[in-house]
């Protein structure tokens, strides 16, 4: 899970347009919310799911944001 | 201009994320959660509105004062803190009650989720007031 975060970071600090940054994040998001999946079956805990489902939500409100900001130039 | 695709996404998250922020909501004195969480949550999903559809079209079918919503749970908050004054305890004492319904079991009533529930609304009108007076200046 670490290891496919990796080019993530690095598609995030050498992308050469910001939109290559833009879906770089999202992914390191999915991956921090599956490795936050698997953390909570190995602990038998229900309480991370909430912070996967919260993380989930922030990154696609985010990134719907970033992107007609990028197409239009005005976010409203 | 916003896609069908994000139209039809949105229709059907928004719904379920302003659930999902009133669960954070009352389960919040002893699990994950609580007020601020589920504001910003329900704050996410009225931008995610704002941003898909326009600030002009939300506000033409939903247009309530947030400040309002701000000062309500700031005062919510505020007379939370004092109460435990009025019953002789300590500011900031919270009581714990149990009481038992049919079909549910038993539950926990907890005067701490007032509070909560101030902090909730005191996130929600702040954020959606920066949001919509930033989104107004054009």
């Amino acid at each position: 899970m670490v290891f496919s975060i990796i080019p993530c970071v690095y598609r995030i600090i050498k992308g050469p347009t910001i939109p290559d940054r833009v879906v770089a994040l999202d992914a390191m998001t999915l991956v921090i919310v599956a490795t936050l999946g698997v953390y909570s079956f190995i602990q038998e805990s229900v309480f991370f799911m909430d912070v996967a489902l919260v993380l989930s939500i922030i990154a696609f409100v985010g990134t719907v944001t970033i992107s007609k900001y990028l197409d239009e130039g005005v976010v409203f | 201009m916003t896609t069908l695709i994000t139209k039809t996404i949105s229709k059907a998250s928004v719904p379920l994320i302003i659930l999902f922020s009133i669960s954070l909501l009352i389960a919040g004195h002893n699990s994950p959660g609580g007020g601020f969480i589920g504001g910003v949550m329900f704050a996410a999903s009225l931008s995610l509105l704002y941003v898909v559809f326009g600030l002009d079209y939300i506000k033409s079918v939903l247009n309530p004062d947030w400040g309002k919503w701000f000062g309500f749970g700031l005062l919510l908050s505020v007379l939370t803190a004092f109460g435990a004054i009025f019953f002789g305890y300590n500011f900031f004492r919270s009581s714990i009650k149990f009481i038992h319904l049919p079909f549910i079991g038993e539950i926990e009533l907890v005067s701490s989720t007032l509070f909560d529930i101030g902090v909730y609304f005191v996130v929600i009108g702040s954020l959606l007031y920066i949001f919509r007076k930033v989104g107004d200046d054009k």
